[in-house]
């Protein structure tokens, strides 16, 4: 037994364990660019658990507004979507920089 | 019904991944499946199951569905019952025909929504063995398409479709 936990609560983490298994499955005969669509749908989904155990902020709210917003052009528009995911790298090398300099 | 009518149907339909939290009424999913029950099938085998899935098992199948990115109020698992294509219609029903004729009771689904101004969504990123176990649907029900459904919030521009010179070659 790893810990005296309560097995029948749902860890906070759980539904996205789902998401993410079925992702990697479906990936394996999926189009190569549903990959990338399922990684931005995860990191929106972790600024949804973030959101409800009170850890996020600013910078995560954009962080997933600009995902919410672009994650659709993969279905139509492959050039706006890969200049979508260079902005969203963009905004999080800032952030990088922002950590370095405090 | 003029045949204008029908094409103004078929160029509205949208792919809706964005729905209001709104109930869909027991009519309208009936009148839905009832625009499915009329869809054409190889050697009229019918071999389609429909699950109209709603509450807290949608809530389930959509942890395992990563193309239902949207919260509709309903969902339809449309299942081929290969026993029945097999027994009825032999390896070719089984394999590949009820497949498309569950596409094509979709497409009924579909456009008959669009004339009602709801919205649907054709999902194929699900993963069936969670969908399975979930629905505890027997083994001879295999889950082939989902379609969401509800009142749409958002309707997106029509996408680029190639044109009929790409799509089509007339030969005498």
């Amino acid at each position: 037994m790893m810990s005296g936990g309560n097995d029948n609560k749902k860890p906070i983490f759980f539904d996205l364990f789902c998401y993410m298994s079925s992702s990697a499955r479906g990936l394996v005969d999926e189009p190569k660019l549903y990959g990338p669509l399922r990684l931005l749908e995860t990191m929106e989904r972790i600024v949804d658990v973030l959101e409800d155990n009170d850890m996020s902020n600013e910078f995560y709210s954009e962080l997933k507004k600009n995902i919410k917003e672009n994650k659709y052009t993969v279905m139509h528009d492959e050039e706006k979507f890969v200049e979508s995911l260079d902005e969203i790298v963009k905004m999080l090398a800032k952030k990088e920089k922002d950590f370095l300099d405090d | 019904m003029k045949n204008v009518d029908l094409m103004k149907v078929i160029k509205k339909r949208r792919s809706i991944r964005d729905y209001k939290d709104e109930k869909i009424s027991e009519e309208s999913i009936k009148t839905l499946l009832e625009a499915a029950r009329w869809a054409p099938s190889g050697s009229n085998i019918q071999a389609w199951r429909i699950y109209v899935v709603r509450g807290e098992k949608l809530e389930s199948i959509k942890k395992f569905s990563p193309g239902l990115l949207s919260d509709p109020p309903v969902i339809f698992v449309l299942c081929a019952d290969i026993e029945e294509a097999q027994k009825k219609g032999g390896k070719l029903s089984k394999d590949v025909l009820t497949k498309m004729d569950i596409a094509i009771a979709a497409q009924n689904i579909c456009l008959q929504a669009a004339s009602m101004d709801l919205g649907t969504c054709y999902i194929g990123s699900f993963n069936k063995k969670a969908t399975e176990e979930i629905l505890e649907l027997p083994d001879n029900h295999v889950p082939e398409l989902i379609l969401t459904l509800g009142k749409p919030e958002k309707v997106p521009d029509p996408p680029k479709k190639k044109s009929l010179d790409e799509l089509t070659r007339w030969v005498e």
